[in-house]
């Protein structure tokens, strides 16, 4: 049986909560500088429009933010612990689509935001530091 | 090369780039905290690769559908767990192998 009281730092739990928020609202204002752009499938379109678009500067603003929350997190804990973590952000991403960009969510959505939870929980149930 | 073998190679590629970057940045950050190792130039390494990543990310993208590329972009967790393990040697317990599974089996669900 997995120890059902794992070590994890409050900064830690803090940081990763904080990645996820910041990846969540990268990945949308990310659609909406894309989504901005013209149709016409030229990858060259898309990259020209989405410099001009305001939510790709507000993307990258975050995405700097995102990487120096990342850094400290993982100065606390291992890394196999930390990443797998962040595809909370795959439920939290789907759940603002549905909610802000009222994108459809169908089972297979749903089954899949199950299982990302029953994997998250179980990775939070191992010691989150292993190599001090 | 079909427009979907090409995005299928730059995806790996995509994968591969950023589980480096993962790694990187991890032995940065940890240099930090327990021993100066030049923790500037692996932090530094870590962010370039990020960034190559994004790009070789948006252009399979590009090639693929998403329901595709999501799925196989999610094996960068398994990637992150076996660098951990053989080059951080971080200790991946059968709990959180199969806490990953069960993450990448549903990342690949949300993608359908």
């Amino acid at each position: 049986m997995p120890t059902l009281k794992p070590k994890f730092p409050k900064a830690a739990s803090l940081g990763i909560i904080a990645a996820i928020i910041l990846d969540t609202v990268i990945q949308i204002t990310w659609k909406l500088a894309a989504s901005s752009a013209p149709h016409d499938g030229s990858f060259r379109t898309l990259a020209l429009s989405a410099l001009a678009s305001r939510y790709f500067y507000v993307a990258m603003g975050f995405f700097c933010l995102q990487l120096l929350n990342w850094i400290k997190v993982l100065a606390l804990i291992d890394l196999s612990f930390a990443q797998p973590m962040t595809a909370l952000s795959y439920v939290s991403v789907l759940t603002c689509s549905s909610l802000l960009l009222h994108e459809k969510v169908s089972l297979s959505h749903t089954v899949g935001i199950l299982f990302i939870l029953g994997g998250v929980f179980l990775v939070s149930r191992t010691k989150a530091q292993t190599t001090l | 090369m079909s427009s979907h073998a090409f995005g299928l190679a730059i995806l790996i590629l995509a994968v591969l780039i950023e589980s480096l970057a993962q790694l990187c940045l991890k032995q940065g950050a940890t240099s930090n905290v327990v021993k100066p190792v030049r923790p500037k130039l692996w932090l530094t390494l870590g962010v370039i690769l990020y960034c190559l990543e994004i790009g070789f990310y948006t252009i399979a993208l590009n090639n693929l559908d998403v329901s595709v590329a999501f799925p196989i972009g999610s094996l960068c967790f398994v990637a992150v767990a076996l660098l951990s393990h053989f080059y951080l040697k971080e200790k991946i317990t059968t709990i959180r192998w199969l806490g990953i599974a069960s993450i990448v089996i549903g990342s690949a669900l949300v993608s359908l």
